[in-house]
């Protein structure tokens, strides 16, 4: 019998799935449609149909599913967040509209800052206080809290968020305020600053704090759902759900953190390219994720992502830690569309997986980038999935051409122009990540994933000087690869402000230990072997009267005024190599105590093939068929290959069309693809 | 000679690398920039962001900025060509040199804002420069943070550099740095916030000569000079769609902190074809106390605002200068001479912002918006600390944006040419002895019409510890943001203290009040002007507004002729419609 370990990501417009058989390391893949309106029937049908596939006498056995979603993400970008109430303290409930009061674009006045995730009547104030010195001024009045709780009642709101001032130095008023609502309605959905987010800056705070509760009914019901649905399958396997920092949490964590879960969806794919540039020995990479309804580009530098202490999504600051990753809004399913100027645009929206391209025929009436693809004969209709949906190439002819015709030109001659205004969006979205920070192009490999990446990789690194491009072996189900690279991963933080001339050492060790304690425990809760348990240990420092801080890393080893030393010496030397200069003579601050707990994963391993002596790909080839090739000046007749028969070490000149059940990959005139030793190909001119 | 022979290659830059090179040269920029936020030591650059950092070409001109204070970035260039000019021509520059300066009668600002620049050297020769400009949160003179709202004279407010080499060929120069630090309330973040901004000189320098390195100094010129053509003619193409005419607007700063009268400013811009003429005559002669603008603050205020209604998406750099041109007669409180005081040189300059954008109201109604709140709020708090130490807590507040053509303004935002975070709550807590009660939006602050001015705030915090110093630069105290097209004024701004139960006024301009253990500090900022007549605003909007308790069922009545029911917010739409008629007849 085999055992599984199987990796879901569900995306605008399709669900994906990978698993490995952990003995043998042969990758099954599967995709079907998402399924919008309840992605958990998605959820099983792609899990029926793996187990479909290796069916066989015994069954398989599912040890575990690892899970990326855009549940949470949606639900902030689509404006579709539940009512939300906050419990803030006396005069500060604006505190989370006022925000930071700071502009980025200082020239525009049309600019719009971000909504109040709770509205202004939603927030109530109680009459409580706590100093910086985590002293209670004032506690929290029975009286008044139930008044509170009284009008939380009549209200109409999903979940309740509460944030007091100063709460991270004494978090016991919160607390108060927790226990006599959680008293009153049990089952209430309650987030307290504390539990989430225990660092100051009080609008920081409260905007992770207000998230991470309006997110909670959505992600719970999500994942509740989720579980029902597993209960159909044998051994009810355990899912796992990815999170912003690259790495997974058990269902329990991520409803109680579903805050953690904002870039669920695509750290996958960031996880898989460092999987992959670490197996042929890339370190600089540039993660290309386009998929039908958004496209992700993240960076990898000296094989690791960025990640940062906090980051920002559609405006709203969340201080916790997450991979650095840029989207934009077009993919695959992108809409052509015509501007009250006349001209012609591609996207924002998405025709998603309902109703979809034209050419799927479930009633998508304009042309979008898959159906310019296929009227350019790039995407076969007949091979579409492997031949699972068939493509109406003539429904998206006749559609397209209806649109050409009342702009005065051919069919072909669109979708040529939907198809160069897609890569320009592409184009400038990369530039973002890289050229924008001020990282040349031409020292990276683009690594193309997701349903579109392949096909239009090749022309993105022509236009970016890009000199090379991986397109991976399960190119299309990538991202569901990387949720099985990874470990469980849980970050704790308290702020605790200490000088390092006047640290008491010991009360320093008991914070790392407690929240060591937090972490093992938590993760022990989650079933993880004490044999498979790391804790990372970090300190966020910096110089008495500065307010940013540097994460050092505790030495683990050597402890007491040793370790004091190290950290505070390694700090002078970050502080050095980041900006410029240090100064050991002065005294540093111990700010934010930080502890990672990691459960650890067994590692996956990809099969490593044999070069054959022959490079000609002539076993792999399948026919020939005209395809539209810019570089050519049209319609070209170019080998098509299939890619499950090309071996490692064959190459295939461009121009040539490269197909799997699916994705497919354009491979130019004056470019070559080279199979390499894990099946990925590598396109680089030749 | 070799500079020619660069500027020939001007037309062969590949685009790709122009491009390549124009983000490169922000993103260095914004690398500056974080820099000195993360190694700053006062909360006035930590939390507040009040620095810029910016690169310039080797004759001064701006060419790439950070994302930070239009005031600082437009000011930049012309001190560095003064500088070039005046004291060190560009020969005269080795590397590591760094040139210091805050005199606002050599281009500068006000005193606080230091302004330091250093040479980018390739291959023997200067590239071109970065520098960097921090407020400093005390240069002595007069009152804690250097903000006395009653001097006369530019001495009494505190220390003035002209331009010196800090750093000469990486030498510090240690008697301008003791003569510094003797001169300066709180040295050792002062000090800390220096090393920030030297630290950014390092970092922006060394990542601009591995640029230079990767595509040639040549192509790095040619591009920079590509750079500011393309703003030039971008800012002209768009001058050119404006109709030509002359514009005039006037508007009033309340006094200047010693003599209770107002002061007027004047403008009149005169669009021709592509270029623009602003003419500041008629505007009053400089003032005895510290809201002259000196000329850098004069120029920097006219770049923001008409790049702003021209175009906000061309990048910003020297080009966009080029087609305009300013008339500042010396002697008024937009030029003034020396020794004028200096230091509250934003009350002018926010007007200038305001006359400008009135005056163009009249040409492009569509591109600008009413008045918003006009002052950069400032309070400065000095006392001394338990161990003799004097400490010193300097913020800024803002208020509401003016509204817009199409929408209503912003809330309490950074608005006009400064662009200031506020201070956390948590962070002054931490670091100075006051405990605040409030941080609140005002109901009914912004100024009524058919899209409703932005919210002015109340900020509030008692004095836990001994007695302390409290100096103010106010402003919109007497003269209310302005509405158009119909649209009412946004509110007045107050200062307040209460002691007890007593409360009292503080005029804007408060020099050194003496603050009791237990009194509190309000500020109440101004709201934003409305745009069009509030009759006839959305009913809708004025509901929603009551229901978030921005508007008053008073006002919604009162100024908006919407009725709605006190108990159920339920608006009335019938006794709506005739309150609205019979008002709009009254009106008439």
């Amino acid at each position: 019998m085999s055992a599984f370990r199987v990796g879901i990501d569900i995306g605008g417009t399709f669900t994906d799935l990978v698993a490995v058989d952990q003995t043998s390391n042969e990758l099954v893949t599967a995709k079907l449609p998402t399924t919008p309106a309840d992605p958990t029937i998605g959820f099983v049908n792609v899990l029926n149909r793996f187990l479909e596939r290796v069916e066989n006498g015994n069954g398989p056995e599912i040890v575990m599913v690892v899970h990326g979603t855009t549940t949470a993400t949606n639900a902030v970008l689509e404006g579709k967040l539940p009512p939300v109430a906050l419990i803030t303290t006396k005069g500060f409930r604006d505190v989370l509209e006022i925000g930071r009061r700071l502009r980025k674009d200082l020239y525009n006045l049309f600019i719009d800052k971000p909504k109040a995730i709770v509205e202004r009547r939603m927030r109530f104030e109680i009459d409580e206080r706590t100093g910086h010195d985590g002293s209670v001024l004032k506690g929290i009045d029975a009286a008044e809290a139930d008044e509170i709780f009284q009008s939380l009642a009549r209200a109409d709101v999903s979940a309740v968020a509460i944030c007091f001032l100063n709460s991270y130095a004494n978090p016991g008023n919160e607390i108060d305020m927790k226990q006599l609502l959680k008293g009153k309605a049990p089952d209430l959905f309650l987030t307290s600053s504390y539990e989430i987010c225990r660092e100051f800056r009080e609008y920081e705070r409260a905007s992770t704090t207000v998230m991470n509760a309006a997110l909670m009914p959505v992600v719970s019901r999500y994942i509740d759902r989720l579980h029902e649905a597993m209960n159909k399958f044998r051994g009810r396997p355990n899912i796992f759900i990815m999170q912003s920092n690259g790495g997974v949490a058990t269902v329990e964590s991520a409803k109680e953190s579903p805050v953690n879960l904002l870039l669920s969806g695509p750290a996958g794919g960031v996880i898989a390219c460092r999987y992959v540039g670490k197996l042929v020995g890339r370190t600089n990479l540039i993660g290309f994720d386009m998929g039908g309804t958004s496209t992700d580009v993240s960076v990898i530098i000296d094989g690791n992502p960025n990640v940062s202490m906090e980051g920002e999504i559609a405006g709203y600051p969340i201080k916790r830690p997450m991979i650095e990753i840029n989207t934009i809004g077009a993919g695959g399913g992108s809409v052509a569309w015509i501007d009250h100027g006349g001209s012609l645009r591609v996207g924002p929206r998405s025709a998603g997986a309902d109703p979809g391209p034209i050419c799927y025929d479930k009633g998508g009436k304009e042309p979008t980038v898959t159906d310019a693809n296929v009227i350019l004969g790039r995407i076969d209709p007949d091979y579409f999935l492997g031949g699972e949906i068939r493509l109406r190439k003539e429904a998206a002819e006749k559609l397209t051409g209806e649109m050409a015709k009342s702009m005065g030109m051919e069919a072909v001659v669109l979708a040529e122009g939907i198809i160069r205004i897609a890569n320009a969006n592409m184009e400038r979205a990369i530039k973002v990540s890289s050229v924008e920070k001020g990282l040349d192009p031409r020292d990276f490999t683009l690594v193309a994933f997701g349903g579109a990446g392949a096909l239009h990789a090749n022309t993105l690194a022509e236009m970016l000087d890009i000199p090379a491009v991986i397109v991976p072996e399960v190119s299309s189900e990538f991202s569901a690869l990387g949720l099985l690279a990874t470990d469980i991963r849980h970050d704790h933080v308290i702020t605790r402000i200490v000088r390092s001339d006047r640290a008491d050492i010991a009360e320093m060790e008991e914070i790392h230990a407690g929240l060591e304690t937090k972490a093992r425990r938590q993760l022990a809760d989650e079933g993880v072997d004490p044999g498979n348990i790391k804790v990372i240990k970090t300190v966020d420092i910096r110089y008495v009267g500065q307010a940013y801080e540097i994460n050092i890393q505790h030495p683990g080893a050597g402890s007491g005024e040793n370790a004091l030393q190290r950290l505070v010496h390694d700090f002078h030397a970050a502080h050095k190599r980041l900006y410029a200069y240090s100064a050991p003579e002065k005294i540093v601050e111990l700010v934010n105590f930080r502890v990672t707990g990691i459960g650890t994963m067994n590692p996956i391993g990809l099969k490593k093939c044999e070069l054959t002596a022959d490079s000609s790909p002539a076993p792999a080839l399948k026919r020939k068929r005209f395809v539209y090739f810019n570089e050519l000046g049209g319609f070209h007749e170019c080998p098509i290959y299939e890619r499950g028969l090309l071996l490692s070490g064959h190459i295939v000149k461009g121009p040539a069309v490269i197909e799997q059940a699916d994705s497919t990959t354009l491979v130019l005139a004056g470019y070559q693809a080279f199979i390499d030793q894990y099946k990925n190909l590598l396109i680089t001119r030749g | 000679m070799k500079t020619n022979e660069k500027s020939r290659v001007l037309g062969e830059v590949n685009p790709i690398t122009l491009e390549v090179v124009r983000n490169a040269l922000i993103s260095i920029a914004e690398q500056m920039s974080i820099t000195m936020l993360k190694t700053s030591y006062s909360t006035v650059i930590r939390e507040i962001l009040d620095y810029s950092t910016a690169i310039f070409d080797r004759k001064g001109r701006i060419i790439a900025q950070a994302s930070r204070i239009p005031v600082h970035l437009n000011s930049m260039s012309p001190a560095l060509e003064a500088i070039l000019a005046e004291y060190f021509p560009i020969e005269s520059w080795s590397p590591n040199d760094v040139i210091m300066m805050n005199d606002p009668y050599k281009g500068g600002q006000h005193l606080p804002d230091i302004m330091t620049f250093t040479p980018v050297f390739v291959d023997d020769a200067i590239l071109g420069i970065v520098g960097a400009l921090g407020h400093q949160l005390d240069i002595g003179g007069r009152s804690a943070g250097s903000y006395g709202g009653d001097v006369t004279e530019i001495y009494q407010e505190g220390l003035r550099i002209p331009p010196v080499k800090l750093f000469s060929a990486g030498i510090p120069n240690e008697a301008v740095f003791e003569i510094f630090k003797a001169n300066i309330r709180e040295p050792v973040k002062t000090m800390g916030d220096i090393n920030a901004q030297l630290a950014a000189l390092e970092i922006g320098k060394e990542a601009f000569r591995k640029l230079a390195g990767k595509y040639g100094g040549d192509t790095i010129e040619a591009c920079m000079e590509a750079l500011l053509a393309y703003s030039e003619r971008r800012m002209r193409a768009k001058i050119l769609e404006i109709p030509d005419g002359v514009y005039d607007f006037e508007d009033w700063i309340d006094d200047d902190g010693i003599e209770d009268r107002p002061i007027r400013i004047k403008v009149s811009v005169t669009v021709q074809g592509s270029g623009i003429s602003v003419d500041f005559t008629g505007t009053e002669k400089q003032s005895t106390g510290p809201v002259n603008a000196p000329i850098g603050v004069t120029k920097s205020a006219t770049y923001y605002s008409l790049i702003t209604i021209v175009d906000p998406t061309i990048p910003p750099n020297y080009g966009c200068y080029l087609p305009i041109n300013i008339v500042a007669p010396k002697g008024s409180v937009v030029n003034p001479n020396p020794p004028a005081p200096v230091v509250g040189r934003m009350a002018v300059g926010h007007r200038i912002v305001d006359v400008l954008m009135g005056a163009m109201s009249k040409a492009v109604p569509n591109s600008v918006t009413a008045a918003y709140y006009g002052m950069s709020n400032v309070y400065a708090i000095g006392g001394m600390g338990e161990e003799g130490t004097p400490w010193v807590y300097f913020d800024i507040e803002v208020g509401g944006w003016g509204a817009r053509p199409d929408k209503d303004g912003l809330d309490c935002y950074s608005a006009g040419f400064h662009n200031l975070a506020n201070t956390p709550v948590e962070m002054v807590e931490i670091g100075y002895p006051f405990r605040f009660s409030a941080y609140e939006l005002i109901a009914d602050s912004g100024g009524a019409g058919r899209f409703r001015g932005g919210l002015g705030v109340r900020r509030e915090f008692a004095l836990i510890g001994a007695k302390a110093n409290l100096t103010t630069q106010g402003e919109r105290f007497k003269f209310a943001p302005y509405g158009l097209f119909g649209g009412k004024p946004g509110r007045k701004g107050r200062f307040l203290v209460r002691r007890g139960s007593e409360i009292v006024d503080l005029t804007s301009k408060t020099t050194n009040y003496v603050l009791q253990q237990g009194d509190h500090f309000i500020i109440l900022t101004q709201g934003g002007g409305g745009y069009g007549s509030p009759l006839e605003r959305d009913p809708q909007l004025v509901l929603e507004d009551v229901r978030q308790e921005k508007v008053t069922l008073e006002s919604a009545r009162n100024d908006y002729g919407v009725l709605i029911d006190p108990d159920s917010l339920a608006l009335d739409a019938d006794k709506t419609r005739a309150l609205r008629e019979t008002l709009s007849r009254c009106a008439h």
